[in-house]
């Protein structure tokens, strides 16, 4: 048994934060929680404190990262890595990001899509104990019409690709790539139902996949027992999307008040991967070389998004935090850049812990996210108060890392000189 | 910056031992190795005081592991892991046994056959320093022969594209060899001559024809590659090495003629005794079969006395164990020299096959404690000249690759490759 203290406990309820607080594990699991006082030190138990000042909170949940790439601020990157990685060796390359990750305090990551069931392997591989790394839950390939979202356009005519992307045609044809990718040992199901739309008419989105499409992979992917994740723009598509089954909806820069409420009602969530558009956008509009159209609707986005976050918060609609990390977002040292986001966006400090923590698990369907009894021993020992200053989260130096009650070991540059590992 | 390790002894990787020892190391590479007396004070130097009655020594090396594999036993047990296993998984299990086989003294490993260039991506991703591991060298698959000893049969209905690398005729294996180069190979594997467990009394037989060893040889040669073979004896064992093989594995009929070439040529033996001794250890049930072959029994008597020859012609003989097949991967290797010893072999001359000869089949600057040569090390409490097993006690080992310390009484130092490096 083990007792872990801190000047101060946030145990990702929600609930305010326990000054001089606590913690009891047994095995992976929380067997207590709550002020110091009333815990106690009971005989045998070994005690752990965080340093004066810091902080004993849950691990962090980024429910939208793409561990098979590497985040290279580069549009052409992310297809010049699909097109020259062997799947082994993506697959090893991201056994590094998702220790990075691990040690930068995030101990649950939902990957949103992946060539080659590189990280369904790691999610195993990690899962067995045979790689230190966060709790993985991996939807394979993200299921795309021909030239829709994921099924990158502009390769050249003769070249071929397998196991690349999961494209799809028809209702029958999303059903088969629904049972495709759970057979290959999928947790989750992504679908690519409304894009952007950044050419022609100045329209924002519109719809990529039929409503019947959008419909044949749900309630294949729900008989199964699994959930789907849909990039989405936003506007009408997105709206069919939530009607015909959808349970997270990423990005979703634009949604009117009927959806919200829609949303609030289904109990769909949003994941607003307010990191990931931080930056795109920033690069878009920074870009002379890139189209108008492209600028066009950076701006746009950039003008709604804020709108639309206070809006789903009145709403009522659940919120995770997804980084989008793999695309022009570095793995570990970026994730953390979307909880500080929430803040900007009208969330107190303490929201904003509860959406990366409690909120992240509960997406996941993980039992981890909260610091209370039973729950899995995912938690952060942090040295200062991430409710006065949340970038304490973005320093790894800071952060002691336990995932399952076992530490996570630290590049020893952070580790403070005194302590031995 | 440099490094002096004092250690109560040294044992240079090529037979020679130095009491009160002190090595001399600057970022990857060793400057020296003296006794601690004739170092004297080294300017701004770190000094590692090895514990009491430690031995320092190159870096053990395995010259033939299959990593792909996980050692399990049983019937269908390989094959059900080649089938069910994705290649990105095949190379995720595979950094995982890598990195024991590191904690466990081993700075360098030769993988012989592996599906899908996993284990070529491996020994990239190490270098990379995605993964920590030892230095592996791979030849990614094994070239064999239409339903040779690395096509073994499948079902009508089973296609398994990647797996495997079936070549017929010289052309083939010359094509066969520059398909593996492009995917990264650092060497090649051929499967020149096998067992014959069909004929009681026939212990070997060709598998690839002398036309087609020579094409494979030939090519791989020109592209600056060694070509290991898998083999079992007799004849086309020496047809083998007769058309250019470099490092011949298993081996356990070798006629005098073969011996006398393959000295005179200076070609590799890797007799990998432990895996052929496990046939007799493993429980048959566990194995799955229901009594040992006599192929079987045949080799285990008859690799003594080709390794006693061998000795006696002086050949350079390496240690390889083939862990991956029959065996695990890390804890076993100090088995294979014991077994070495049992062949007649001193301890010291089984130290120097794991290391000096094992790294020149490796192609790596590693092996020995001399100027120049890479800091893989292990510093082992206890003398392995006098008993090997402290070897197999991993509690006892201390890792270093590339002149930072790796491991440490069974675990790693860190799992953050970038700070080995640095």
């Amino acid at each position: 048994m083990k007792l872990f203290r801190a000047d101060l406990l946030i145990d990702g309820t929600g609930n305010a934060p326990v000054e001089g607080g606590a913690m009891l594990v047994e095995g992976d699991r929380v067997l207590a929680s709550g002020r110091a006082a009333d815990i106690g030190t009971p005989e045998g138990a070994e005690v752990i404190d965080a340093p004066p000042g810091g902080t004993l909170m849950p691990g962090l949940v980024d429910v939208h990262v793409h561990l098979a790439y590497s985040g290279a601020a580069n549009p052409q990157a992310f297809r010049a890595e699909s097109a020259t990685l062997n799947y082994p060796a993506m697959a090893l390359r991201a056994a590094g990001y998702a220790r990075a990750t691990l040690a930068h305090g995030f101990t649950s990551v939902r990957d949103m899509h992946a060539p080659g069931g590189t990280i369904i392997d790691l999610a195993t591989a990690v899962s067995e104990g045979l790689l230190e790394g966060p709790r993985i839950k991996a939807c394979g390939l993200g299921l795309t019409v021909n030239g829709g979202h994921m099924d990158q356009p502009g390769f050249a005519d003769h070249m071929a690709f397998r196991d690349m992307n999961g494209v799809c045609e028809g209702p029958v044809a999303f059903r088969a790539g629904v049972r495709a990718q759970l057979k290959r040992g999928a947790d989750f199901i992504k679908l690519n139902p409304c894009v952007g739309h950044h050419g022609r008419d100045g329209r924002l989105s519109r719809m990529e996949m039929t409503r019947e499409e959008i419909r044949a992979a749900c309630d294949e992917a729900h008989e199964q027992g699994a959930m789907i994740g849909a990039h989405t723009s936003g506007g009408l598509p997105l709206r069919v999307a939530v009607e015909e089954g959808v349970d997270t909806v990423e990005h979703g820069h634009w949604i009117d008040d009927d959806t919200l409420a829609l949303m609030a009602d289904r109990g769909t969530w949003l994941v607003p991967t307010l990191a990931v558009h931080e930056i795109c956008s920033a690069t878009t509009l920074a870009n002379l070389g890139i189209d108008e159209a492209d600028k066009h609707w950076a701006r746009e986005a950039d003008a709604a998004k804020w709108d639309r976050l206070a809006r789903a918060r009145k709403a009522g609609v659940r919120l995770a935090a997804g980084s989008d990390a793999g695309f022009y977002l570095a793995h570990g040292a970026s994730n953390g850049r979307e909880i500080e986001l929430f803040l900007e966006g009208g969330f107190s400090a303490l929201e904003a812990i509860t959406i990366a923590t409690a909120n992240g698990a509960d997406l996941m369907g993980i039992e981890a996210g909260r610091l209370t009894a039973g729950r899995l021993a995912d938690f952060l020992l942090v040295d200062g108060n991430p409710l006065t200053d949340l970038s304490v989260l973005r320093d790894i130096g800071r952060l002691r890392v336990f995932k399952s009650a076992r530490e996570a070991v630290r590049p020893a540059a952070s580790r403070p000189r005194n302590e031995k590992q | 910056m440099k490094t002096v390790i004092m250690a109560d002894r040294a044992l240079d990787g090529l037979g020679g031992v130095l009491e009160k020892a002190a090595l001399l190391i600057e970022g990857t590479r060793i400057l020296g190795l003296a006794r601690q007396a004739e170092m004297g004070q080294i300017d701004g130097a770190r000094v590692v005081e090895a514990p009491p009655g430690a031995t320092i020594m190159p870096g053990l090396i395995d010259a033939h592991v299959h990593l792909a594999y996980s050692g399990a036993t049983g019937a269908g047990r390989m094959q059900a892991e080649a089938m069910d296993q994705s290649f990105p998984e095949v190379a995720l299990r595979a950094a995982a046994r890598a990195r024991d086989s590191l904690i466990h003294g081993l700075t360098a490993l030769r993988d012989m056959a592996a599906p899908g260039g996993a284990v070529i991506d491996l020994a990239a991703a190490i270098a990379a320093g995605d993964v920590v591991g030892p230095r592996v060298v791979a030849c990614g698959r094994g070239l064999t022969v239409t339903g040779g000893h690395m096509d073994r049969p499948t079902p009508d209905h089973v296609a398994m594209p990647g797996a495997r690398a079936t070549c017929d005729g010289a052309d083939g294996f010359r094509k066969g060899v520059r398909v593996e180069a492009r995917r990264g190979a650092a060497f090649i594997k051929i499967n020149s001559c096998v067992s014959s467990h069909k004929r009681t009394g026939i212990w070997w037989r060709p598998e690839m024809s002398p036309e087609e060893i020579r094409a494979a040889c030939d090519e791989a040669h020109t592209q600056d590659m060694i070509v290991a073979a898998h083999t079992s004896g007799g004849p086309p064992l020496t047809t083998s090495v007769e058309n250019g093989v470099d490092c011949v594995e298993h081996a356990h009929w070798i006629d005098d003629d073969c011996i006398e070439l393959m000295a005179k040529r200076g070609t590799f033996l890797v007799p990998t005794l432990l895996v052929n001794e496990r046939t007799f250890e493993v429980p048959l049930t566990q194995q799955g079969i229901a009594r040992i072959s006599d192929w079987s029994a045949a080799a285990r008597e008859a690799k003594w006395v080709s390794l006693e020859k061998a000795r006696g012609a002086g050949l350079r003989v390496g240690a390889g164990t083939d862990a991956g097949f029959m065996l695990p991967h890390a804890t076993m290797f100090w088995r294979e020299l014991t077994l070495l010893v049992d062949g007649g072999y001193s301890q010291g001359e089984a130290i120097v096959a794991a290391t000096s000869v094992n790294a020149d089949i490796l192609g790596i600057e590693a092996g020995r404690l001399e100027a120049g040569r890479l800091a893989d090390l292990v510093i082992v409490t206890g003398n392995p000249l006098t008993d090997l097993s402290v070897l197999g006690d991993a509690s006892r080992l201390e890792v270093w690759k590339d002149g930072m310390q790796v491991a440490f009484g069974g675990r790693l130092v860190t799992p953050w490759p970038q700070e080995a490096r640095a």
